[in-house]
């Protein structure tokens, strides 16, 4: 199996490559992917003012100051160093959003794939599930959560992945079905094998990889969710000191219109994040779609 | 005799981003006025290209080469496609897939309507619909036909109402690209001979693209077969398939069955080569059970051999 | 026939599923991890607590039998009796058909701003193929889809708290009270009353909070047509239509259009869903009343009625509403028979 798993690595760093080296964009969005990802983890050791960052020490003497040398995205209402909350909330963010999409593209590829595989009756029962559950929205299921499971943080990561495994569990599904009647899932059936052994063999690897691109895409859309129920319900904050991109905008709506910066600078991080995940899949997938590779004038 | 459509060295190739390819390469073709001229091959031999380059229908980032003369006018030159004027109104191309050259959205009158106004703005509409159901009756459908959807329709019926189409702006040159391949067997003459017939009766020339030698044999005046992007064999329809000469036909001939024989189907070994992969010599040679020496190093050119053209070391001396 | 078949079976999956969310809040309602009771009375705290466990226990039946306690949720569920909101001591249902009517109001309006917008830009961009159009409009759609909408929300209220408009966000000013409300709608309801100013001044305060909601599907619709339309334009019948020379606009308006609306109408679908909850992030900007606030409140007096509510009533207008759209999808696609 880990020499399968190799294979599709392979072949999405393949992808990956071609990509990279046809347009110059896809560079820049795979550029800015790393180093977010190099802040997310290094960002609370490097953030200038780690104490201000995660929201122990506050000094109200130097409160919304403007960009300076001293703070260089200025300081927020109770005077924290804007740029060292946005580090620690940039790490706190990536990680949930790595646990969603890992889980629910897991899940969903494991449920989806065995869906194809089940009795009939288990497949049609599954599916509508699946639909069911894709009807239900994150955000208000996110706020119910919250009352049930007292509030955390879990219960907005327990929403999202209760409302965003469905997806990939029905892509799993369609191609785990069309390859179901291939040769080498069909024999090992007949023979008996174990179904999950049949999906973790032979068909997971086959539909991995343009999964993968997907949820790596997908990534963007979560941070970006996540961000959404936070800043509206301030969920799974036990205390306005700690850091959350959602709730550092939420705050600093307040002072918009005298200190600009507050709002700006978190929003243009969330900005840069969703668009840079978003263009990563969408680049990847124009440089494979058929119709869309050729590049030429149209001729009318 | 007046050549409606005159090709010299012509060469068609495609470009891609990795790859770049000549599919058809120093064509020198004739096609004289009023006449079903068929071109003759397998798949991927490259009549399409040819007929496609004809009826100006070659993507932009198709090349070409040498030149191509519709009428008198040189409509490509070098790299150069001008077939503005020309394309769609004095070529014009009925093409293999009828289901996929209809507007599923629109009636078959609605279709046909629009293309007539297009062509002759200064129509009435009664006259407009009066034109459209003119055509309808030239192929033979009925008048129903026009409030009809195309997915309505039969293949025949399909096939029918995209010949109509093509025939809007009153064309001098029609291509045919396999009008056929894609309909019953039985269907096949009825199309073929109504091809056969709106020819005579609208003095069309006609480039009739096909790999069925009974319809070649049926609705062509001139067979002209193609292999590798290139004329193997010129001759009369009664003629060259009584008794080919090039030796692809002759395999050809006795690799396709024909009714009433019992004769045993011989295959031909080996397959077509594909475009930029052209053998030396004689593109051929590889598949031919006559080849010799010569034929491997040397490609043999276009000569006259009785009333035909062959392009054979074993006529040309 | 085999789109009528498709509709049919279409309208019934979606009644399933209906009857799937009616369970589904039949088990959030009764099987909450801890007592049920206390959760549906809002986790009551001091005096009176008692008091109100024991009505919420007495509601919910829970010392009735199973099928009892489902019977008597599916009747109430399908009469309207969703509960008495622990917050605001309304009817549930009352309380959420209202607020949510306020926040679709915000979607229709975007849906009805981004619909022509996106149609042409995309068209633009894939007459222009790989020029400069193209990239600008892609880049352009891009960015805007993807920034949050609260940013834009911001940028916009920023612009006019410039102007000096700031209170234009606002959903209702005081000269509001003066007549009475049909649909909810605001500016269906001030024109049902035949009240042109105020009509005007409704449509006005619901711009901002529209166009910002309306960047998102410009730029997601923008994107697709704009595929949608390449891959058209490589079709077999549109290259016909061309060569019999054909004018390009009639190729796209008659040929090309009709062949992306499938496409179009299922995608809208699925925006829908996503706008319904992007819309609560602007009304927040804009500190408009509507679904958002309903259910920050809530949450913060342990609502849970009220929220049990609105997930249902949510849930069910998004499976109505993409059912349709998979109707309308189903219906003007050229593949199957139309």
């Amino acid at each position: 199996m880990t020499a399968q798993l190799y294979s599709t690595l392979q072949d999405i760093f393949s992808m990956i490559k071609k990509t990279w080296r046809k347009r110059i964009v896809f560079r820049v969005a795979c550029t800015t992917i790393a180093l977010i990802a190099l802040l997310a983890t290094i960002g609370p050791y490097v953030a200038p003012y780690p104490g201000q960052g995660i929201g122990i020490e506050i000094d109200r003497t130097k409160a919304l100051q403007p960009p300076s040398l001293e703070h260089l995205l200025g300081t927020d209402n109770l005077g924290r160093d804007v740029l060292s909350r946005i580090l620690f909330a940039l790490q706190r963010a990536i990680t949930s959003c790595i646990v969603v999409v890992f889980i629910s593209f897991l899940l969903g590829l494991f449920v989806g794939s065995f869906m194809a595989l089940a009795p009939k009756y288990l497949e049609i029962l599954l599916s509508y599930a699946v639909e069911l559950l894709l009807a239900l929205p994150s955000v208000l299921l996110a706020a119910l959560l919250a009352i049930i499971m007292g509030g955390t943080y879990e219960s907005i990561v327990t929403a999202l992945i209760v409302t965003w495994f469905p997806w990939y569990g029905r892509v799993a599904y369609l191609q785990a079905r069309s390859l179901r009647e291939l040769d080498f899932v069909k024999i090992p059936i007949y023979y008996g094998l174990p179904k999950w052994y049949i999906v973790l063999k032979h068909i997971a690897p086959n539909i991995v990889a343009p999964m993968l691109i997907e949820a790596l895409s997908d990534m963007g859309s979560v941070v970006l969710e996540i961000s959404t129920i936070t800043f509206l319900f301030g969920i799974g904050i036990r205390s306005i000191e700690e850091p959350d991109l959602g709730m550092i905008i939420a705050y600093s709506l307040r002072d918009l219109t005298t200190a600009p910066w507050t709002f700006i600078a978190p929003a243009i991080t969330l900005t840069i994040i969703a668009i840079s995940f978003t263009l990563f899949g969408e680049l990847i997938y124009e440089q494979y779609h058929p119709v869309l590779k050729k590049r030429w004038w149209l001729w009318f | 005799m007046v050549l409606v459509v005159e090709g010299k060295k012509l060469c068609v190739g495609y470009e891609s981003e990795e790859t770049a390819l000549w599919v058809v390469e120093n064509l020198d073709i004739g096609v004289e006025q009023g006449i079903t001229y068929c071109l003759m091959g397998e798949s991927g031999c490259g009549k399409s290209t040819i007929g496609n380059a004809i009826a100006g229908l070659l993507p932009p980032y198709a090349k070409t080469g040498g030149e191509l003369i519709i009428l008198g006018k040189k409509v490509i030159d070098n790299n150069n496609r001008m077939f503005n004027g020309i394309r769609g109104k004095i070529v014009v191309k009925i093409p293999q897939d009828p289901s996929s050259a209809l507007n599923p959205f629109m009636t078959i009158g609605g279709q046909l309507s629009l293309a007539i106004r297009n062509h002759f703005p200064n129509l009435t509409d009664k006259e407009v619909k009066e034109k459209t159901l003119e055509l309808l009756s030239e192929v033979r459908l009925d008048k129903e036909v026009y409030d009809l959807y195309p997915h309505q329709l039969s293949g025949g019926m399909k096939q029918r109402a995209a010949i109509s189409l093509a025939l809007v702006p009153e064309p001098k040159i029609v291509v045919a690209d396999e009008p056929t391949s894609a309909l019953d067997a039985y269907l096949r003459f009825t199309i073929s001979s109504l091809l056969k017939r709106l020819q005579k009766e609208w003095e069309l020339t006609m480039i009739f693209i096909t790999h069925d030698i009974s319809i070649a044999k049926h609705a062509c005046d001139i067979v002209s077969v193609i292999y590798a992007g290139r004329i193997v064999e010129l001759g009369k329809a009664e003629d060259i398939f009584n008794t080919p000469k090039h030796p692809y036909l002759e395999l050809l001939l006795r690799a396709t069955p024909h009714r009433l024989s019992r004769e045993k189907l011989v295959d031909i070994p080996g397959i077509p080569p594909p475009p930029g992969r052209y053998p030396l010599g004689c593109k051929f040679h590889p598949r031919c059970p006559y080849v010799f020496d010569r034929c491997k190093y040397e490609e043999p050119s276009l000569s006259k051999v009785n009333n035909r053209m062959v392009r054979c070391w074993r006529y040309n001396e | 026939m085999l789109t009528l078949n498709y509709i049919v079976k279409r309208f019934f999956i979606s009644v399933l599923l209906i009857f799937g969310v009616v369970s589904i809040t039949f088990v959030l309602t009764q099987f909450t991890p801890g007592d049920p009771a206390v959760i549906w009375a809002g986790k009551p705290r001091g005096p009176g607590a008692t008091i109100a466990i024991a009505k919420a226990r007495e509601y919910l039946g829970l010392d009735l039998p199973l099928h009892q306690r489902l019977a008597l949720h599916m009747y109430r569920f399908f009469v309207g009796d969703w509960g008495v909101s622990v917050e605001f001591k309304q009817q549930v249902l009352v309380l959420v058909v209202r607020n949510f009517v306020a926040s679709l109001e915000i979607v229709v309006y975007a849906f009805i701003i981004a619909m022509p917008l996106s149609l042409w830009l995309g068209t633009k961009a894939s007459l222009s193929r790989g020029g400069l159009a193209d990239k600008v409009i892609y880049f352009l759609s891009v960015i805007i889809a993807g920034a949050p909408r609260f940013l834009i929300a911001a940028l916009l209220y920023l612009v006019l708290y410039i102007t000096g408009y700031s209170s234009l966000g606002l959903r209702i000013s005081p000269l509001y009270a003066t007549f009475t409300g049909y649909t909810g709608f605001i500016t269906l309801d001030t024109l049902l009353n035949g009240n042109l100013s105020m009509f005007i001044d409704s449509l006005l305060r619901i711009l901002p909070p529209a166009i910002s909601l309306a960047s998102y599907p410009i730029g997601v619709i923008t994107r697709v047509i704009r595929v949608s339309l390449a891959e058209t334009f490589e079709e077999e019948y549109v290259r016909q239509a061309i060569s019999l020379g054909i004018p390009r606009k009639i190729v796209v308006r008659k040929y090309a259009y009709p062949n992306i609306l499938s496409v179009v109408a299922q995608l809208s679908g699925l925006l829908f869903s996503y706008l319904l909850l992007e819309t609560m992030v602007v009304e927040n900007v804009f500190s408009r009343e509507g679904l958002g606030t309903l259910i920050s409140r809530a949450i913060v007096a342990s609502d849970y009625p009220l929220l049990v509510g609105a997930t249902a009533f949510t849930a069910m207008v998004l499976i109505i509403a993409n059912t349709l759209a998979d109707i309308i999808q189903a219906i003007t696609n050229p593949r199957v028979q139309l």
